[in-house]
């Protein structure tokens, strides 16, 4: 299957008093979503279905991602993507059973994610792990494989400045 | 209290409930307020939260059906028996498909959106408006009481209730489209009975053939087809994204 791994859009920084989760998405961040779909359909990324947090901001970048669904594809919200990721959490995605799934959440969990599907160094234990993989806001990673620890294949990153050039196509 | 954030809240609390104990308040009560906040994503032009939405519905759909069945005073009681059994063991299968961190992230996630401007609000409204007319045409085109005029007939109540709760939602006048909705309500909680009469005989249950509700259906749909020229012209002036809304005093 494919894998595309998505940290959130620029949604600016968080404010002394306000709920950090429910920051939304600046219109930086709108920009940047609106490249990551024009970069994800020049890569013939269909998607069959969007996993996401449920902080406003990984909403509202899963939201942007729509257009990049294909006809009968889905969406859910997950709680786990708002925490470090555990085996329920990759069984549960496992088990969607989909070719192509984008996956909506935040920094360091993403990373940590990344590297325990590509290495199998679980990230229940992250301080063990020998490295560290970090996407920057509005960054994608690519992942190929079977949905299972250290059984996927980083197959490319990402960052801002890639997908501003992919969605200039 | 933002009507969002009360609406989440109570979606926490129904889901509980249902799952405790066999409480049909709390499921008819969930999936209607899943229903308002799946209106309410359609209001704002939201895709994401909907297919989590319609998870809920579906999860307590079957024992929603059986509780309504139950709840009727012309279910014979060998049917009334077999329908209490139906829903005894429906009763765990609703706990294992309600995975409560499944709606309690739905919850955190819909209690964080910002309320939908009033325009595209507006616009939202004048779609699901032209897509209940639409389904109501086909409807309408429709004879006879077969299965593919129910199916239809329950297309169009699932419009009109999308439609209303959207309006509730805006504080928009609704009295004509929930009308038509719990009529057509009552003729597909009849068809729902005859399909479960059938279901319950062919499991070896002796139970009277269902031709008094066969005539009630043919009613009721005949009555709803006569009732549409009327509300398909409110579903016209609602459908108009400019103007003073239907029979509200102009507000």
């Amino acid at each position: 299957m494919e894998l595309w791994l998505v940290r959130h859009a620029d949604a600016g920084a968080p404010l002394p008093g306000a709920e950090d989760d429910a920051r939304a998405l600046t219109p930086r961040g709108r920009r940047q979503c609106f490249r990551i779909v024009r970069a994800l359909a020049h890569l013939g990324a269909g998607l069959d279905h969007v996993r996401h947090s449920p902080l406003l901001r990984a909403v509202q970048t899963a939201e942007a991602l729509v257009p990049a669904l294909s006809a009968h594809g889905t969406t859910a919200v997950d709680g786990g993507l708002a925490r470090a990721p555990d085996h329920a959490l990759v069984a549960r995605l496992a088990a969607e059973g989909v070719e192509r799934m984008a996956i909506v959440g935040h920094e360091p969990w993403l990373g940590a994610l990344a590297f325990w599907l590509a290495s199998g160094w679980s990230a229940e234990a992250p301080e063990r792990q020998p490295a560290w993989l970090e996407l920057e806001k509005g960054g994608v990673l690519q992942l190929t494989g079977t949905l299972a620890s250290g059984e996927m294949r980083l197959r490319a990153v990402y960052p801002r400045r890639a997908l501003r050039l992919l969605a200039r196509g | 209290m933002p009507k969002s954030r009360l609406r989440t809240r109570e979606l926490r609390s129904l889901a509980a409930r249902a799952c405790i104990r066999r409480d049909p308040d709390a499921v008819h009560e969930l999936r209607r307020t899943a229903s308002r906040l799946a209106a309410r994503l359609a209001l704002g032009g939201q895709r994401v939260l909907r297919d989590d939405l319609r998870w809920l519905r579906r999860s307590v759909a079957e024992a929603r059906d059986l509780d309504v069945l139950l709840a009727r005073d012309d279910v014979e009681p060998s049917l009334a028996a077999w329908l209490e059994r139906e829903r005894e063991a429906e009763q765990g299968r609703l706990v294992e498909r309600l995975d409560l961190a499944r709606s309690e992230a739905l919850a955190e996630a819909l209690e964080r959106l910002p309320d939908p401007d009033d325009d595209a609000a507006r616009r939202a409204l004048a779609e699901l408006s032209r897509r209940a007319r639409h389904a109501g045409d086909d409807f309408a085109r429709t004879t006879g009481a077969d299965e593919t005029v129910r199916v239809s007939a329950h297309r169009l109540r699932r419009r009109l209730r999308r439609l209303r709760h959207a309006l509730e939602w805006s504080d928009v006048h609704c009295e004509p489209v929930r009308v038509a909705q719990d009529d057509l309500g009552r003729v597909c909680d009849d068809a729902l009975l005859a399909r479960t009469l059938e279901r319950a005989r062919s499991s070896g249950l002796s139970v009277e053939p269902a031709c008094h509700l066969e005539r009630a259906i043919e009613a009721g749909l005949e009555r709803a087809r006569g009732r549409w020229p009327a509300l398909r012209a409110h579903l016209t002036a609602l459908a108009s994204t400019d103007g003073p809304w239907p029979d509200d005093g102009g507000r």
